[in-house]
């Protein structure tokens, strides 16, 4: 006479199975908190069309007073720029800040050393062809022999109102006296 | 007829493979993940890394001055200075070596020039190396850039 054995095997495999997919999900998590730091974002870049140029200047060497005049030659509306200076004809990158030299009434500071065109609460204010004059008083400095402007955006990335250098349409100008 | 026990013994040898499975996996995981490098991050979620190539800047070395200037739209914690000579090398960090480096590294726009870097002189050729700054689990952490891929030579 047999007696047939209740076969329990079935309720391992159940918990085999709920493990498994567990492990599967937990490990599939852990792997992509991990990978989405490497995946590729954008560059931040103003696009391309952005211009700017020196239209004229005037540079008093007596005085030290600089006067710029900047065209917006481009596509698209510039919000500022940066402004440095060279002290010596073979310095080949200007490094010497103007930004606290400007006199302009309407002109602010932005970023520690970024000039913007307008008032504060509107952003890219020159627009194209428009032309903006930009007073320095360089007195306290070295002689300047030329002068790298590097124009800025402000631009909406990701919800955010953020400053873009345009590292691409940088000029260089150089200095002479009047 | 004797009573059979068996039927506790599976229940029990499952309790104990599964108990079994989750130390196991465990030991596992907490040794993988010492193995691995913790994630340094900016702009919130990307892998500093990967920032390392959106880092733009220039430098130039004439009349035994170091000029460097940030164009780009990445912040510049620091620099690595890697002076080549003959048959040597060293590395020199901005930071400490020079008074002129910014506190917070070289913003957008920003620019540095240093005269008095007198190691600068005992190389042939100099390569910089930006040093960014991102957060990890464990707080603010300085990143190199790999040198090979982001280093910038001046042959002095």
């Amino acid at each position: 006479m047999y007696f047939q054995v209740k076969s329990k095997k079935a309720v391992s495999v159940i918990i085999g199975y709920v493990l498994l997919v567990t492990f599967a999900v937990i490990i599939g998590v852990i792997v992509y908190q991990w990978m989405k730091t490497y995946v590729p974002q954008e560059d931040l870049n103003c696009p391309d069309g952005v211009s700017i140029f020196i239209e004229d200047y005037s540079y008093d060497c007596s005085s030290k007073i600089l006067i710029i005049n900047f065209k917006n030659n481009g596509k698209f509306n510039i919000g500022g720029y940066f402004i440095h200076a060279t002290s010596s004809p073979e310095q080949e990158l200007a490094t010497i800040d103007l930004s606290k030299n400007n006199t302009d009434t309407t002109s602010v500071i932005v970023g520690s050393t970024g000039i913007k065109f307008g008032l504060i609460g509107i952003d890219n204010s020159l627009k194209p062809n428009d032309i903006e004059t930009e007073r320095y008083n360089l007195t306290g400095t070295v002689n300047i022999y030329s002068i790298e402007i590097l124009p800025i955006r402000w631009q909406k990335e990701k919800n955010r109102n953020i400053l873009v250098s345009c590292k691409d349409t940088k000029i260089i100008e150089g200095i002479e006296c009047d | 007829m004797k009573k059979s026990v068996k039927g506790l013994s599976p229940v029990i040898a499952t309790v104990l493979l599964i108990t079994i499975v989750i130390v196991i996996a465990l030991i596992v995981f907490l040794w993988i993940r010492g193995m691995t490098e913790e994630a340094i991050t900016k702009f919130g979620n990307q892998n500093v890394q990967l920032v390392c190539g959106q880092v733009a800047f220039e430098a130039s070395y004439t009349g035994n001055t170091l000029y460097i200037t940030n164009p780009g739209n990445i912040p510049i914690f620091g620099m690595n200075v890697k002076i080549i000579g003959e048959g040597t090398h060293s590395t020199i960090d901005l930071r400490t070596e020079s008074d002129n480096w910014p506190g917070m590294g070289l913003n957008q726009g920003g620019a540095f020039s240093d005269d008095s870097l007198s190691e600068l002189l005992n190389g042939n050729e100099i390569i910089l190396i930006p040093i960014l700054i991102g957060e990890s689990k464990s707080g603010r952490k300085t990143y190199v850039c790999d040198e090979n891929q982001y280093g910038f030579q001046i042959i002095i």
